[in-house]
């Protein structure tokens, strides 16, 4: 039981991080690398502020959410100027420069999260706290499984409700035709900047559930691996609508291992397995169904 | 001197890298992603081929046509039929991604992620004045160099190099005077997949391989494209050299740890700055329109 319940609250984590890729992937039309930096943002500044200052769940994940955010703007102003394959390869930039900080800023012997070991490297940051709201320490698995879905809920309908809003129409608009949509004076810079602004956010809020739930990060849960897997996620989902593309992405990445327990398999055979099945479903989606299974917007 | 000297040789595989990576994206546009897993999957190929039984010569000629097989596949399962389909950017992007978990997966699935050596012992060393070479740096100098010269003369003195300029400068126009263009891609990735496989040989004789390996080497590769510049096969030569030494200028000076920041921090400055890279070829703006 425990073990669905732990499936249960990874599925949530994963689906708000899908949505927020979804938003530029699929509504700005931007390929971009750079996903798991933004998570990982959110993740050590949620463990940093609840570490050293003692903050709550909901501040330390705004603190997380802020950061993120503030933290997008390299990726902005990049959207001004680069597309297709530059934009992919700034993105790239940004992944590893983010990921070389984390693992770089340490200093043995000091102590994790001051200044001179802020990230404390490879062996990363422990006892973090467990989510806390109004007093209300979230320590069993099925209260924070339960958090997580009413959190996941809130936000997925939040998202929807953006998404479909003339903004979300606006965005729509500018991927399909960036030209046309300037012509009719419509300010894409700014609106490239809100887009991505808000995927940082969520993605932000993510890694601040993802630290509080496993208590330790270190940067290796956000490496470029994991930025490809989570674009991966909404490819095989399918991008371009609110909710059920991400959705289905990332049930599909909790599924696949689950999957393939059924055959036995030793388990490290099995971790490899089912990252080459998603290598094949990328494939198999890119040559037959470039919407993703369940998205609305062709990946051509 | 040293320092020089041994960024200057790490530029040269860089270089061949790059010009790899550039030989499939000028013609074809396709982001060649699978490459850092062929170059990944070459050492490999090289290894079991030895503890088959084959001689090293034998082995090292057995893994480059397995890497130039290996290219070759995908540009017969994905690319070519995605191009048919008028794929864009993203469709070649994402499957050659897709290609690069596979092999990549498939190689830790059958050798482990850890990593491999195929030299035995210590390798030997030559004084040149104050300079220390090995004789793997040796192999480098000489196994690139020999790539380039012999990359470039083809391109420049045959009549498939005369015809491999035409599909990088204008697709389109080269069809329509009845070339065949799907034949000049599978040279393209055939010829990328072999550099690749050759850099990867010299690489893994030097510092050892696994599976995980190749992006890294694929990320420089493309930096040094972009910083060459995009629109020549001159270009990812040049940028390679360069970032080769400028990296060992910071790895010895600064430190090590900080040395991909720093050429992620020159690729963004470029992508910025001066998108077309160092050698930028003026054409009259409908010429740029039409590729």
């Amino acid at each position: 039981m425990n073990y669905l319940l732990h499936l249960l609250i990874f599925l949530d984590i994963y689906v708000i991080v899908a949505l927020s890729l979804n938003v530029i992937v699929g509504y700005v039309g931007l390929l971009t690398l750079a996903h798991a930096a933004y998570f990982a943002m959110g993740g050590y500044a949620y463990a940093l502020v609840s570490l050293l200052l003692g903050w709550e769940f909901v501040p330390a994940a705004i603190a997380a959410i802020l950061f993120a955010v503030a933290l997008s703007f390299a990726l902005s102003l990049a959207s001004w100027r680069l597309k297709g394959d530059f934009f992919v390869l700034f993105s790239l930039a940004v992944q590893v420069a983010v990921y070389t900080v984390l693992w770089n800023w340490r200093k043995s012997g000091a102590q994790p999260g001051t200044w001179e070991n802020l990230t404390n490297g490879a062996d990363g940051l422990n006892a973090i706290a467990k989510p806390e709201v109004f007093g209300y320490k979230f320590t069993a698995i099925d209260e924070t499984a339960v958090l997580f879905t009413v959190v996941m809920i809130v936000v997925a309908l939040a998202t929807r409700l953006m998404l479909t809003s003339p903004w979300g129409r606006m965005l729509k608009a500018i991927r399909d035709d960036e030209l046309a949509a300037r012509g009719l004076g419509k300010d894409v810079r700014v609106v490239k900047m809100q887009a991505i602004g808000v995927a940082a956010a969520l993605a932000g809020f993510a890694g601040s559930m993802f630290a509080s739930y496993m208590a330790f990060i270190n940067p290796m849960s956000f490496d470029l691996n994991q930025s490809i897997m989570l674009l991966s996620m909404i490819i095989v989902g399918g991008v371009g609508n609110a909710f059920i593309g991400p959705f289905f992405g990332a049930l599909i990445l909790i599924a696949i291992p689950e999957a393939l327990r059924f055959l036995d398999l030793p388990l490290v055979v099995a971790a490899e397995l089912r990252l080459m099945v998603y290598g094949l479903l990328l494939i198999v989606m890119m040559r037959w169904r470039p919407q993703g299974v369940a998205g609305s917007y062709r990946m051509e | 001197m040293q320092v020089i000297v041994n960024g200057a040789i790490n530029g040269l595989v860089i270089a061949v890298l790059g010009l790899a990576f550039q030989l499939v994206y000028l013609p074809t546009k396709v982001f060649h992603v699978a490459l850092g897993a062929i170059f990944a999957a070459a050492p490999f190929f090289a290894l079991a081929l030895l503890n088959i039984g084959w001689s090293v010569p034998m082995a090292l000629l057995g893994a480059l046509v397995l890497a130039t097989a290996l290219s070759l596949l995908c540009e017969w399962s994905t690319h070519a039929p995605i191009s048919r389909h008028r794929g864009s950017f993203t469709a070649h992007f994402v499957s050659s991604l897709g290609i690069y978990i596979i092999i990549v997966q498939a190689l830790t699935l059958n050798w482990g992620a850890d990593l491999k050596v195929i030299r035995q012992g210590i390798d030997p060393v030559t004084f040149v004045g104050d300079v220390v070479l090995t004789a793997t740096q040796w192999w480098k100098v000489g196994g690139c160099i020999g790539i380039l010269v012999a990359f470039y003369l083809w391109l420049r003195f045959t009549r498939m190099g005369l015809q491999f300029r035409g599909l990088a400068d204008n697709p389109n126009e080269l069809a329509l005077r009845g070339y065949n263009i799907a034949w000049l891609r599978y040279v393209a990735f055939g010829v990328s997949g072999a550099m690749v496989g050759a850099a990867a040989l010299m690489v893994a004789r030097d510092t050892g391989f696994f599976p995980h390996g190749g992006l890294q080497e694929l990320m420089l590769a493309i930096v040094a494209a972009i910083i060459g510049g995009r629109q020549s096969f001159v270009g990812p030569v040049i940028g390679g050299f360069i970032l080769g030494i400028a990296r060992m200028e910071i790895e010895w000076y600064i430190s090590s740890r900080w040395i991909d920041i720093a050429t992620f921090v020159v690729l963004t400055l470029f992508l910025l700055l001066r998108p077309n890279g160092i050698i930028v070829r003026k054409a009259r703006l409908e010429a740029e329109q039409a590729s």
